[in-house]
């Protein structure tokens, strides 16, 4: 069924009542994900959010398991994972796509059983972009759409005072038939008109994000001199890879004494120059030239090698956080200029 | 779709989960700024010659080392050398004590398509222990394999790992041992040289062979240099690499190669395969 | 010196190999801010950009040579050579600093000096935009001495003016010409700067809270912190090897590891570490930061890191008439003792 909300807060008031809900709030230092709390969501002028959902996947810090050691050895206790529903509303194509990826690296083979959980109990209602929302927008350039549904469980648009919601998935299906919404208090059926009418902003939005190049097609060269001076200028944060929708890596870490604590898995990244510093002080990627390399070409090659599909979602955060202006379609497009020229 | 409710406790298998591990036996056999310990734990799952564990120290931290045994033994063994924390910590335990074991990890050595031929191991310091897994299970199914020839060696005698085990195996004719040290000692017998000398010294044949090689990087670039110049293809060379681990099951991303992660489609690669990757041989 | 004469001064000494490298501006994709243009290609510094869109602390980069050759990959030939470096007022100060410290030679800068009218404040400049743009195609943004503009059709149409674009911390700004430099680009700025005794405005009414709330204020301010250590990494202040509040993420000097892993904080995001992290660093720069405002600006959720060392550097000036930078030849105030010393924060 292709559905129309007229009055938000009502819907979102319905959905609280049985999920924890997280909107999209515009705060002074950006938009950012927000427990719901009641308040009137806004989405006038709502580009994307500073920091992408992924948290509510696969949070910055989370306790593994706790250890105790006892007469008879070691017990391991897992921590529990996060069960209770939650809805996040109001996520972009891009960063529900981004799902898509994270459900590759931890659902396939040794299934991650944090985020197995977590997945299993979020509904991703996404929010069509009317076109390229944020400066840095490049999602149709790795061959997503501002409309698209990928990792998406409901589709929102919107037409109107209000919303239409099309179903994408039964998890998005099931929402409308928990106790709190099943009464259709807070929805109705679309219209025939209301539903063209989502159709035609959605390819609307296409159109006006019609893709200049296929970033997977680019060649990226390994000892292309490019590196070196693209990152000369970086100072080895974090941002990229934390604001990043798909950027999975972590690092486990022990808390505690040899008695008693817990394992904890927090983020990390490949741009931290001890990413993969090994004991003996060997380190596989010493320089900062390294490391920018391992990062393009894990999002335009080597995970495309590995899964399938490109890692980069087109999102553009890193590009407008950088705090030097680093630019990962620049460097691409470099390399693109490069291919062109000895061909 | 779940309601609000209260949380259970994760009930699907848990790849991060250790188990707790009883430390049977820990012996010094190499002393010195960089020492190296042998280890031998219960044995707590099966496993392939190749594979890796990871070893969990309470309070410390994990880290992924190589399984040294074979599992045709009784325990499980590990050759450890103390670099950071957590090796740093191993070292500090004694027989009685628990660690956290999880595993095993790795694609392992592919023993099943090597039967028939002959092996040789090329070993250098505390490149040992991979290779040693081998070893143990060619004696241990010594008539499904041709020749075995064991070329080891280490900057002095005193660093030769498993020095009780090699005096015992010189006598064996089960397989070919050549050991040697990098200088001059008195009552030294065997070569006096680098290990990619002695490979040229004992010349093993290519043909039907297949060659197994770890030690420190420099070693290994000279030793497949040479198994090269002796005539072994590519794809009959094969060696394991290394690099810090965190999750070993190829989701916490560190550890690749390229768009392969060394815990799980490693620590064993065929030359063959890594002249394909510029980031293996950088 | 005029622009144009400065590009062929600095190619000049490049081509002569006088020079290691220029660090300068240059424009980017990002049409908020310009980019750092590090090279030692003469053929590049035609590129060099001196508007009030060069904002970054380009002595960060000094620090960062620094570290890589403490390191050691460097190329020993080249490593003593100087490196040229534009720095605005401020920046000028943070050279003093790094003077002060022995981080660098004073042998090793050639000093571009930029006079400094003020900056364009990024993020202000880009909520405008944002708001006002018709089309907010950011190939359209325009913005030079007299404001942000967006081009429709090929013409200019204001969207706001300078001042509404302007960093803030012009007004309390101690030093709009750098203190020192080698060659100075266009005229000096006539404006007086603040006096002494007035700069800290900003800080003084938060100061005025009380400790419950302003401590209030920073746990939630905090809580936001996802410790991307950006902050750290783009100040040239922070010239640490081995950072002990980051150490999990930086290759140390030492391999030992036992020194290699005596972590003072814990990598997990949350309260306790947060504050630790953010305090500590506060209190590292004491008497050293000198308010360039880059943490601020680099921080990806909105942090007012600046309100936090300025509140720091306000207590320094207060209790000891010091301000960071001012002088290269007087050692580091934190690095001293005298008898002298206000002892108001001892009570009987």
């Amino acid at each position: 069924m292709i559905r129309y909300i007229e009055n938000l807060r009502q819907f979102l008031d319905n959905v609280a009542e049985g999920y924890r809900l997280f909107v999209p709030r515009q705060r002074p230092e950006g938009w950012f994900f927000e427990p719901y709390g009641g308040a009137e969501v806004e989405l006038e002028g709502y580009p994307n959010t500073v920091a992408s959902p992924k948290e509510y996947l696969f949070p910055q810090n989370e306790t593994l398991y706790r250890y105790e050691a006892g007469e008879e050895g070691l017990k391991y206790d897992n921590e529990t994972a996060e069960q209770t529903g939650q809805v996040i509303f109001g996520a972009r194509a891009c960063d529900c796509a981004a799902l898509t990826r994270l459900d590759k690296v931890f659902l396939e083979d040794d299934k991650d059983p944090y985020y197995a959980r977590r997945r299993e109990n979020t509904v991703m209602i996404g929010l069509v972009c009317p076109g390229a929302v944020a400066p840095s927008c490049f999602c149709t350039e790795v061959g997503l759409s501002p409309a698209g549904v990928a990792g998406m469980d409901l589709r929102a648009t919107e037409v109107g005072e209000g919303l239409v919601i099309e179903e994408i998935s039964d998890r998005g299906a099931a929402l409308f038939g928990s106790p709190a919404l099943k009464g259709g208090k807070s929805w109705r059926e679309a219209s025939a008109e209301e539903a063209a009418e989502a159709k035609r902003l959605q390819e609307a939005a296409e159109r006006d994000m019609a893709p200049a190049r296929d970033l997977a097609e680019i060649e990226l060269e390994f000892d292309s001199p490019i590196w070196a001076r693209e990152s000369e200028r970086c100072i080895g944060c974090g941002i990229c890879a934390f604001l990043c929708p798909t950027c999975h890596c972590f690092t486990i870490e022990h808390s505690g004494s040899k008695k008693k604590g817990k394992a904890i898995r927090t983020w990390d990244t490949c741009q931290f120059q001890a990413y993969s510093l090994e004991a003996s002080g060997f380190n596989p990627r010493p320089d900062r030239e390294q490391r920018l390399k391992q990062r393009l070409y894990h999002k335009f090659k080597y995970f495309s090698d590995r899964y399938g599909m490109l890692l980069c979602i087109g999102c553009g955060r890193c590009v407008s956080a950088c705090p030097v202006n680093i630019d990962i379609r620049e460097i691409l497009a470099s390399f693109e200029r490069e291919k062109s020229v000895t061909s | 779709m779940l309601q609000a409710k209260q949380a259970e406790p994760v009930q699907e298998a848990n790849p991060y989960l250790p188990q707790s591990a009883k430390l049977l036996e820990i012996k010094s056999e190499v002393g010195g700024p960089r020492p190296i310990k042998r280890l031998k734990i219960e044995k707590c799952f099966e496993y392939r010659p190749g594979q890796c564990a990871m070893l969990s120290l309470p309070g410390v931290g994990e880290v992924m080392l190589a399984i040294s045994s074979s599992p045709t033994r009784k325990t499980m063994e590990f050759g450890i050398m103390k670099a950071g924390v957590a090796t740093a910590a191993l070292h500090g335990l004694s027989a009685g004590e628990y660690l956290g074991v999880r595993g095993p990890y790795g694609n392992g050595f592919p023993l099943e398509s090597w039967r028939g031929k002959n092996i040789v191991l090329i070993g250098g310091g505390i490149g040992i222990t991979p290779v040693w897994s081998i070893l143990q299970y060619v004696l241990d199914n010594r008539d499904q394999y041709g020749r075995l020839d064991f070329i080891y060696g280490a900057r002095s005698s005193a660093d030769l790992c498993y020095h009780e085990d090699l005096e015992q195996l010189q006598s064996s004719k089960e397989l070919s041992l050549h050991l040697s040290i990098d200088v001059e000692e008195p009552g030294w017998q065997g070569f006096t040289g680098f290990v990619p000398q002695n490979l040229i010294e004992v010349s093993p044949k290519a043909e039907g062979s297949v060659a197994v090689t770890c030690g420190p990087p420099i070693m290994i670039k000279f030793v497949i240099k040479n198994l090269i110049e002796l005539g072994f293809q590519p794809a009959q060379i094969f060696t394991t690499l290394e690099r810090r681990m965190k999750c070993g099951i190829g989701k916490c991303g560190r550890c690749n190669i390229g768009e392969l992660y060394v815990c799980k489609d490693g620590p064993v690669f065929s030359y063959e395969t890594l002249q394909r990757y510029p980031e293996a041989t950088e | 010196m005029q622009t144009d004469e400065i590009k062929k001064l600095l190619a000049d000494k490049l081509s002569k190999g006088e020079l290691r490298a220029v660090i300068g501006y240059r424009r980017g994709t990002n049409p908020f801010f310009r980019r750092p243009l590090i090279t030692s290609s003469a053929e590049e510094l035609g590129e060099l950009d001196f508007s009030p869109l060069g904002v970054e602390n380009l002595c960060t980069y000094i620090t960062d040579t620094v570290r890589k050759r403490r390191a050691g990959r460097r190329d020993p030939e080249e490593q003593y050579k100087p490196t040229a470096v534009v720095v605005r007022g401020c920046h000028s100060r943070a050279l003093n600093v790094l003077l002060q410290e022995k981080v660098i030679p004073r042998e090793e800068l050639f000093v571009v000096g930029l006079p400094c009218r003020g900056v364009v404040d990024p993020h202000k400049a880009q909520a405008l935009w944002h708001a006002r743009a018709e089309n907010r195609d950011p190939r359209n943004v325009v913005i030079d001495d007299e404001g942000l503009f967006e081009l429709r059709n090929g013409q200019k149409v204001r969207l706001a003016e300078f001042e509404e674009i302007a960093d803030e911390r012009h007004g309390h700004c101690r030093t709009p010409n750098p203190l020192f430099y080698d060659v100075l680009v266009g005229e000096p700025v006539a404006e007086e700067p603040v006096a002494a005794e007035q700069q800290f405005s900003d800080v003084e009414e938060f100061l005025q809270k009380s400790p419950q709330q302003r401590w209030s204020f920073w746990s939630e301010q905090f809580s936001r912190c996802i410790r991307c250590y950006a902050c750290k990494n783009i100040c040239p202040a922070c010239s640490c090897q081995e950072c002990s509040l980051a150490k999990d993420t930086e290759q140390p000097l030492v391999a030992d590891a036992k020194v290699r892993k005596t972590f003072w904080l814990g990598k997990q995001q949350d309260p306790a570490n947060n504050a630790a992290y953010h305090i500590n660093r506060a209190l590292h720069l004491a008497g050293r930061c000198v308010s360039c405002g880059e943490c601020e600006r680099a921080c990806p959720v909105g942090i007012p890191l600046l309100l936090l060392y300025r509140s720091v550097a306000k207590q320094v000036f207060d209790n000891y008439d010091y301000e960071a930078g001012m002088d290269a030849e007087v050692e580091p105030i934190m690095t001293r003792f005298s008898a002298e010393d206000s002892e108001d924060f001892m009570e009987e």
